[in-house]
């Protein structure tokens, strides 16, 4: 069978992928040094004359000076020239390295992925050839469509990475061993590749290969291997598809000249004669997988066809004993028809599995890209959780909170310890694998650097190096720290968590005895009642006792386990910071060099980077700043939950339910955060959502501290009251207690204002006007008499004035 | 063509011996001062009519020259610059092949300095004209620039420069 051996994404990148580039820029390199070799060897030569001769002050030695410094002056010119060059190449280089190294990276991540893929799939595989090694004849037919499945999953991902990692060598040793044994099967490998590639030498070659057969098993046993490989072969069909689209894939690949193509062709052919030249068919088919299966396909079209055509003898017998000629005729072009149907189907099937594979490799595709489409969420996942570090106090407070509310402080207790088994696991499985991931990094960091031409090295190898083969060091010393912590922190977890176990049972144990020992003096007359009481209050106060003493030894141990995992947490948050910052300096060094580099081209006014690295930099510098912003924000979180943690169980003794809300208030406003997380009504306040923070959707959703002599008031009651402030509410309180009139006015006769006061003394005049004009205002009275007299009385400041009036005379009197 | 060659030499010769100035006594300093101006060798010759290598000329010049730094020597200008100059080889000597970054200021001095030398030296040599007049206006009597050789005018200097140390 083949065997798994993922191929590095390492491997992928040829030795010396980039050498035609690299080995250019070296020549160049080089061609610049000696020019610069040569020009500094003039410079030493004028140097050394200086120093060996005395200027003589004639006209010859004043030439030569003169001369001398216009040839220093055209070296260093031409000195400056090739360094700009130089600097210029050194650049590239270093760019296309750069993108190298990006390039790798990718290549490993998708490789990777996709190796994890393929180890779980061969996994699967496996497990599934077993059972179906092991269930029986009528069971097995329901495994194949999975091992169909998963076999084509593989090989369609091995052809899309480009990965083959069969273990050929295997196979060269059973076609050696095989072909000892069974003269003339040599060729039956590649007999069964071309079968399945449908030439034009298939017949041929199945009779040859039937002949074989027929060489090495009596005919009526490749009869019976024939049937029960035919019943296989329907099982198997699909996993022949696959090898048949090996071989036609080698074919066209072949044709291409490609190499792998021939790779292919190896195994396929190898594979087949292994699988054909198995003892058995059958048994190939029980113990193989899909490679035998394929195999007794083989065999059996082999086998069918040659009982069909190399038995002919025995059937023209059968036929002049039992049928005449042209039954036998009819009955054999009936059979050729069937061979033929049978071939034409399999041509079919070879169609179908082509496109079938087709549209597996797009899947493959598909699932390539979803891979780096899901290790993308896998980051962000693991980072929303980093910055959720607040949810473990909150989840801390959930549990000391259940264990006040519900369950009792014992169930509180086992539940709180089995969340903090989980929380432990979970912990440690985080960092474990944020390391993972920190040490693989490294590690492909480091190999990339190894692999770095010697022209892109300079110093800076050297330093990345060591750096890196720390930082290795420095995270596998972690991780087997963490390792040792995590076997502590269990196993302590385990003990705790048994121990109360065992006093949980022996408590009920003294409670199964005291009611035992109860119902036995019950039993009896009624002078026991006595003993019973006093045995009963003895019992009973033991039993408290007990309870006490339990209660604060769960105590006790909740502390030692809430400040474990406080510490625990605290530690490895520690350690996951600092190695970000060491990343982030490390980083940060490197963008320098860059920087430095890049200053330089710049200054020369040459093409740079300047500006990105610059970018970079202050990349990392916000990195780094907000590193600290949030180490400050959890050395904040631990040191709050300690202090919630100290004066929960310090109240706990006495009040273990209301322990959580003091310890809750105590701690903000031992952490001066009364006024700003919760309130107080130190200040008083009309309305707790306009002054509080709160969840205003749930009942009771503001904590608050407040004074024994403060009042609070229900929303109903403080509606009544209005918009009329607290000081204005307490004085009317006051003036009515004490029997003063109540409103406005009194108010600000008692303010004394005088305008106010002024203004009041005009309005009483006023009234007084007003009153004046009303008793002055005349008012009449009109009466129509039967004899048309009109009489009229006007009632003017208390005097009455009559008027009448005679329609004859026409006037009034 | 052997007999040309010493014909040639021999005429030369004569040349030499007869029609040039050979000394820095008989040379004017109008004529010294022409030559620097123009660089043109044949006014040495004292015949102009006379046929004479311009290489030989050269020859003839770099000896009067040669003379007169004998005699005088370098100014003191010049015998800075190229001080500084042999000082600027060393200088880039350590800084190029040895690699001394630290020399890079020093040359940046050097050279400056240099350059404000030559820039001195240059207005100088434009005022010759300016010079005599003062040397006239000092001496109190004017200079016959033809008649004047090159040793007789330079001396006036050398004496007014030994005089004011």
């Amino acid at each position: 069978m083949a065997t798994s051996d993922p191929i590095k994404g390492t491997d992928i990148i040829e030795d010396g992928a980039l050498t035609p580039a690299i080995q250019q820029a070296k020549d160049y390199l080089e061609l610049l040094r000696q020019i610069q070799a040569t020009l500094k060897g003039q410079l030493k030569s004028s140097a050394d004359n200086v120093r060996s001769s005395q200027l003589s002050g004639d006209t010859e030695s004043i030439k030569a000076h003169t001369d001398a410094v216009n040839k220093n002056k055209q070296a260093i010119q031409g000195l400056n020239d090739t360094k700009k060059l130089e600097i210029e190449a050194q650049a590239k280089i270093n760019q296309q390295i750069k993108e190298y190294r990006n390039e790798v990276k990718q290549k490993n991540i998708l490789d990777k992925a996709a190796a994890d893929s393929d180890a779980a799939k061969s996994i699967q595989l496996a497990k599934l050839i077993d059972q179906y090694k092991n269930a029986s004849q009528a069971t097995k037919g329901q495994f194949v469509p999975a091992i169909q499945k998963l076999t084509l999953e593989l090989n369609s991902s091995e052809q899309a990475t480009g990965r083959f990692t069969r273990a050929v060598g295997d196979y060269h040793d059973n076609t050696i061993k095989y072909a000892k044994g069974l003269r003339g099967l040599g060729g039956i490998g590649r007999l069964a590749a071309r079968v399945f590639g449908f030439d034009s030498e298939s017949f041929i070659m199945i009779q040859e290969a039937g002949r074989a057969l027929k060489e090495y098993h009596h005919t009526q046993e490749a009869l019976k291997v024939a049937t029960e490989a035919n019943t296989a072969a329907t099982e198997a069909e699909t996993a022949a598809r696959q090898q048949a689209v090996y071989v036609a894939e080698a074919h066209e690949a072949e044709v291409a000249g490609d190499t792998t193509a021939v790779e292919y062709n190896t195994v396929a052919t190898e594979e087949n004669t292994v699988a054909i030249e198995e003892e058995n068919a059958v048994k190939a088919i029980g113990v193989g997988g899909w490679t035998l299966i394929a195999a007794a396909i083989v065999a059996a079209s082999i086998a069918l066809y040659e009982w069909l055509k190399g038995s002919k003898d025995s059937i023209e017998s059968w036929a002049n004993n039992n049928k005449t000629i042209k039954e036998f005729r009819e009955e054999v072009k009936k059979l050729n028809e069937e061979i033929g149907k049978s071939e034409i189907e399999l041509l079919k099937r070879s169609h179908a599995i082509t496109d079938y594979q087709a549209a597996q490799a797009l899947a493959r595709q598909k699932e390539l890209k979803d891979v780096g489409e899901v290790s993308k969420k896998v980051r962000e996942e693991t980072k929303k959780i980093e910055e959720d570090e607040g949810g473990f106090f909150i989840n801390i407070w959930r549990t000391i909170k259940s264990i006040s509310t519900g369950g009792g402080l014992y169930g509180g207790i086992l539940e709180s310890a089995e969340i903090a088994t989980e929380k432990i696991k979970k912990l440690h499985d985080e960092a474990e694998k944020f390391l993972d991931t920190e040490e693989k990094a490294a590690n492909v960091a480091l190999e990339l650097t190894r692999k770095l031409p010697a022209v892109g090295r300079e110093d800076a190898f050297d330093t990345d190096q060591e750096r890196l083969e720390l930082a290795k060091i420095q995270t596998t010393n972690i991780k087997k720290q963490l390792d040792i912590q995590r076997e502590i922190d269990l196993r302590a977890n385990e003990h705790n968590v048994k121990d109360l176990e065992i006093r949980e049972i022996k408590r009920l144990e003294i409670e199964t005895k005291y009611q035992h020992d109860l119902d036995e003096l019950t039993k009896g007359d009624n002078g026991k009642l006595i003993k019973v009481h006093t045995l009963k209050a003895k019992l009973e106060d033991e039993d408290y006792k007990l309870r006490q003493k339990r209660l604060k030894e769960e105590r006790e141990l909740l502390k030692q386990e809430a400040d474990a995992v406080l510490e625990f947490y605290k530690n490895t948050l520690a350690r996951k910071n600092k190695l970000t910052e060491t990343q982030l300096n490390n980083d940060l060094d490197m963008r320098q060099r860059n920087i430095e580099q890049q200053q330089q081209l710049a200054n020369e006014g040459r093409a740079n980077t300047l500006a990105f690295e610059k970018a970079a930099a202050a990349k990392d510098e916000l990195e780094k700043q907000k590193l600290a912003e949030k180490e400050k924000k959890q050395s904040d979180a631990i040191e709050l939950g300690k202090i919630f943690l100290k004066i929960y169980f310090a109240y706990a003794e006495k009040d273990p339910d209301g322990a959580a809300l003091k310890a809750m208030k105590n701690t903000f406003v031992a952490k001066g955060l009364a006024s700003s997380i919760s309130g107080s009504y130190f200040e008083g306040t009309e309305n707790v959502a306009k002054d509080l923070r709160g969840n205003p959707n749930v009942r009771d959703g503001y904590v608050v501290a407040v004074d024994g002599s403060e009042r609070i008031l229900t929303g109903a009651q403080n509606s009544l009251v209005g918009n009329m402030s607290n000081e204005d509410l307490a004085k009317l309180a006051y003036n009515y207690q004490m029997g003063l009139p109540s409103g406005v006015i009194p108010a600000f006769v008692e303010s004394g204002n005088s305008d106010l006061l002024n203004e009041f003394k005009s309005f009483k005049d006023e009234v007084k006007q007003l009153k004046q004009i009303l008793q002055d205002r005349p008012v009449s009275t009109t009466n129509i008499h039967k004899d048309g007299t009109v009489s009229k009385e006007q009632l003017t400041n208390g005097l009455t004035k009559a008027i009448h009036y005679k329609p004859s005379n026409n006037n009034y009197i | 063509m052997t007999w040309l060659k010493k014909l040639s030499l021999t005429k030369s010769k004569k040349i030499l011996q007869n029609n040039y100035y050979k000394t820095i006594d008989e040379l004017s300093i109008f004529l010294w001062v022409k030559i620097h101006e123009t660089n043109d060798v044949y006014n040495l010759l004292i015949d102009k009519n006379e046929e004479c290598s311009k290489k030989q000329l050269h020859i003839i010049w770099n000896d009067l020259q040669n003379q007169y730094l004998k005699h005088f020597g370098l100014d003191e200008a010049t015998k800075k610059i190229i001080e500084k100059e042999r000082n600027l080889i060393l200088l880039y000597e350590d800084a190029y092949v040895n690699e001394n970054r630290d020399q890079f200021t020093f040359i940046e001095i050097e050279e400056l300095e240099i350059l404000a030398l030559r820039n001195k030296l240059s207005t100088h040599k434009i005022d010759f004209y300016l010079s005599k007049s003062k040397l006239e206006s000092i001496l109190k009597f004017p200079i016959d620039m033809k008649n004047t050789s090159v040793k007789e005018y330079y001396s006036y200097f050398k004496m007014l420069s030994d005089g004011n140390q």
